[in-house]
């Protein structure tokens, strides 16, 4: 068997248990690979339910993504298995997305709550913490609400700190259009939020 | 009043209709700082210094990336909020999707036997009919075309005007001893001889019997994937245990 931690960095302790438990599954050890899963399942979860706000299309993208990671584990090519989780994870959820558009089932489908914040400051006065949360729904239904395409372009980007290069490869277009997605995301975003905007000025 | 409400709007409709004509993503993208172009940044920095909406809306997308970028990654995110179902695989999921697994390994050595029979199933039918009517064809023609030629060469009992596939356009003998000459025959002498025509008529030959073989080939080709199609489908229809 290929060792993988000959090729890979492995001072990192969190990766190097990765590697060794994705070695264990490659030699047909499930346990393993469910070790993996119980690891990174919330994370995954986490990150494809922000690119496709219903709840149940998430969760059948992310089972779908640790299927075809379990599937192609013969394909890791060494590095970090995070990464690797974490892109098969956005690959399935474009793919939903594009089901999505090409079966809309269900007309009400359960959206992400928002009831997530980010963690608030000890110091800020209740005032500010509400407006903080208020402020936070806002933008997840706006962002609910863009096109899926601007929408994972943005979410790749702002928040998960994707650069442009790699959305472009992950999504299969050029960077022109990655920045392009991103700006008129933006702009809907600003569209959807007029009435709200004083909650973003500060 | 009216004339002064209307001197007071003017202004404002003016520069509405002034902005309607900016450009609104090249503000973002100079929001974003991703404007690369020297000419093109300082054309959004002139309209977000000169324009009151362009202002407006590059101080609204600066806001909204910055409350993005701090809405949570998915790791913070994932920190607090489990995940709504495990996502662990069972025993079932594993062996149907393990390439190396026993299950997978049959199922890819019989795939290939799997897909030839299901295609036959679908196609074997039209396609095995369309060749054995193209050999059916193949046959009448080629039949035609054989047994002009030899008739006329090798018994004489047709006139060559008479025989099929004859070329009756050439030069007319010039005897009757010569009259025959059109095509590979046995002369008065007893010999074979090349008349002038007779390498077309050879080709023509070997062309027929090209023919005809190709034709019997197809036929055959075609019967037996009829036969075989009957045979995958009454297997497929069969129920499993009976």
């Amino acid at each position: 068997m290929e060792d993988l931690r000959a090729t890979t960095v492995t001072d990192d302790p969190v990766q190097r248990r990765d590697l060794i438990l994705l070695a264990r599954a490659r030699e047909g050890d499930l346990d393993a690979f469910n070790d993996l899963v119980v690891v990174y399942q919330d994370l995954l979860y986490a990150l494809v339910v922000r690119m496709v706000p219903d709840r149940d299309q998430a969760s059948d993208a992310v089972q779908e993504a640790f299927f075809s990671a379990y599937r192609n584990m013969e394909g890791f090519r060494g590095g970090s298995v995070r990464s690797w989780l974490s892109r098969i994870a956005i690959n399935a959820a474009m793919d939903a997305q594009r089901l999505k558009k090409r079966r809309p089932a269900d007309p009400y489908p359960e959206l992400e709550d928002d009831t997530w914040q980010p963690p608030a400051d000890p110091s800020a006065d209740p005032v500010t913490t509400s407006l903080a949360a208020e402020r936070h729904r806002a933008l997840n239904r706006a962002l609910a609400q863009i096109t899926d395409d601007q929408r994972t372009a943005i979410v790749l980007y702002d928040v998960e700190g994707y650069d442009y290069a790699e959305i472009a490869e992950l999504t299969r277009v050029s960077v022109g259009t990655v920045k392009s997605r991103i700006h008129r995301g933006r702009l809907a975003m600003r569209g959807l939020l007029s009435d709200r905007m004083d909650l973003f000025r500060g | 009043m009216a004339e002064q409400d209307r001197g007071s709007d003017d202004p404002q409709l003016a520069a509405i209709a002034r902005h309607a004509l900016h450009d609104e993503e090249l503000i973002a993208a100079f929001a974003a700082r991703d404007v690369e172009d020297a000419g093109d940044a300082e054309r959004a920095r002139s309209l977000v210094e000169r324009c009151a909406f362009c202002r407006d809306l590059h101080r609204d997308l600066t806001s909204i990336r910055t409350v993005i970028r701090a809405s949570g990654t998915a790791a913070e995110r994932a920190a607090t909020r489990p995940a709504p179902r495990d996502f662990r695989l069972t025993a079932d999921d594993a062996a149907r999707l393990r390439p190396g697994s026993p299950i997978a390994r049959v199922a890819a050595r019989l795939g290939w036997r799997a897909r030839v029979g299901l295609g036959v199933a679908a196609f074997g039918r039209p396609v095995g009919a369309a060749m054995a009517t193209f050999g059916v064809v193949g046959l009448l023609i080629g039949s035609l075309t054989l047994g002009g030629s030899p008739l006329a060469s090798t018994t004489g009992a047709a006139a060559p005007s008479a025989a099929p596939g004859m070329d009756n356009t050439g030069p007319a003998p010039e005897t009757t001893d010569n009259r025959f000459s059109y095509g590979p025959l046995s002369t008065a002498k007893g010999g074979v001889e090349a008349g002038p025509t007779s390498g077309r008529d050879g080709g023509s030959l070997s062309g027929s019997i090209v023919l005809l073989g190709g034709s019997v080939a197809l036929l055959a080709g075609g019967l037996m994937l009829i036969l075989a199609s009957r045979r995958t489908l009454g297997a497929i229809s069969t129920p499993r245990g009976n």
